[in-house]
């Protein structure tokens, strides 16, 4: 069993079938991660600071069995026709879940071949989604300059 | 020589009048609030996403705002620029609201702008200026928000402050039919304009109130006991 950084939760039972639970409620506000801001650090880097960018559980566990673990944050780009692309996130300030108020940080990097523009950038801790951001992605940023 | 001497009980009256009446200018524009930083900046790169956030929310905005003065709304300046899509017939609008339990209540005035006009995020466009018409009563230490909405049709970006303004923000899923605040978010780029008193009118008034004050004295002394 794995929380999809959707919201969603993919289960499997040892077989080759899967399933997809997609939850029928909305998310509490109170749980999101919040964004602070993103800033660029240069060499294709950046920095995002926010509050309890893990979420509020580690994911799941599947008895002694499975632990899926995803105490960390996960951080993707919706562009305006659609496009999802997932950064690579490292230099996490802490993988504590539940932070409260405390501010956390992680360092990202676009996904390779990402285009430059404008996107819709989401944070999400354990599947539960931050409210998104809009940036602005530069060419200079997308060369690692 | 005395004052009463030179001034006859009918004339003081008239000048005390013209005492109180401002002179010209009336009034100055003052800063009320802003969480710009010097040179109006504000971060040029990233905002908060009003309209179609493309996550699958409508969003709208709202940041606070507490006056440190009791002063008349004069204008308003908002850093907004264009995420993605901003039709031209699609209306943005901006309002002072009144405070409902640390959320956006009533509309005090509203302001749109055509999303067309918004200049691209990453740009750093000039803040949109608003001239308040209403010039409603700001009073101080109490708590006004400033909120910005629009139609699924627009991706409006409300561009953060870099001054480390972390007022109370408010965000909407549902367009602004309902808030959720404070949400910890980092508040959009704004500034808060009053209509204060020039020097020179504050000392009219000032000296117009000593007048009808010492008309009143002078009333209740010279009333026989």
């Amino acid at each position: 069993m794995l929380v999809l950084p959707t919201g969603q939760v993919l289960f499997g039972d040892g077989t080759r079938q899967l399933w997809v639970y997609t939850p029928d409620t909305g998310v509490v506000p109170a749980a999101r991660p919040v964004i602070n801001g993103v800033t660029y650090k240069g060499g294709g880097l950046f920095t995002l600071t926010g509050k309890q960018i893990n979420g509020r559980s580690a994911g799941s566990s599947y008895g002694d069995d499975v632990a899926s673990d995803e105490n960390h944050p996960i951080i993707r780009m919706v562009s305006s026709n659609g496009n999802v692309y997932y950064c690579r996130t490292t230099n996490w300030s802490s993988t504590a879940v539940a932070g409260g108020s405390a501010l956390q940080s992680v360092d990202f990097t676009l996904k390779p071949g990402m285009p430059a523009g404008n996107y819709s950038l989401i944070l999400t801790g354990a599947g539960i989604p931050s409210f998104p951001l809009f940036i602005n992605i530069t060419q200079a940023e997308v060369n690692g300059q | 020589m005395r004052f009463h001497a030179v001034c006859p009980k009918a004339v003081l009256p008239g000048l005390a009048l013209l005492a109180l009446t401002p002179l010209t200018p009336l009034a100055r524009a003052g800063v009320l609030y802003t969480n710009f930083g010097p040179g109006l900046s504000y971060d040029v790169t990233s905002g908060n996403p009003v309209g179609n956030a493309l996550d699958g929310n409508f969003c709208a905005e709202g940041s606070s705002f507490a006056p440190s003065v009791t002063s008349p709304f004069a204008a308003l300046l908002v850093a907004l620029s264009c995420a993605t899509n901003c039709p031209a017939s699609d209306p943005v609008t901006i309002g002072p609201n009144r405070d409902n339990s640390d959320q956006p209540g009533a509309v005090l005035e509203s302001f749109v702008v055509p999303g067309g006009t918004l200049g691209s995020i990453g740009n750093n466009n000039a803040p949109l200026v608003f001239n308040s018409v209403l010039h409603p009563l700001r009073t101080s230490g109490t708590r006004y928000w400033i909120t910005v909405s629009s139609d699924l049709n627009d991706s409006v970006s409300w561009n953060l402050n870099t001054t480390g303004d972390v007022s109370d923000q408010a965000i909407s899923t549902d367009g602004g039919s309902t808030w959720f605040s404070p949400s910890g978010i980092m508040p959009g780029a704004f500034d808060v304009n009053g209509t204060v008193p020039e020097p020179a009118t504050a000392t009219g008034v000032v000296g117009g109130a000593l007048l009808i004050s010492l008309l009143r004295r002078r009333k209740a002394t010279s009333q026989p006991s």
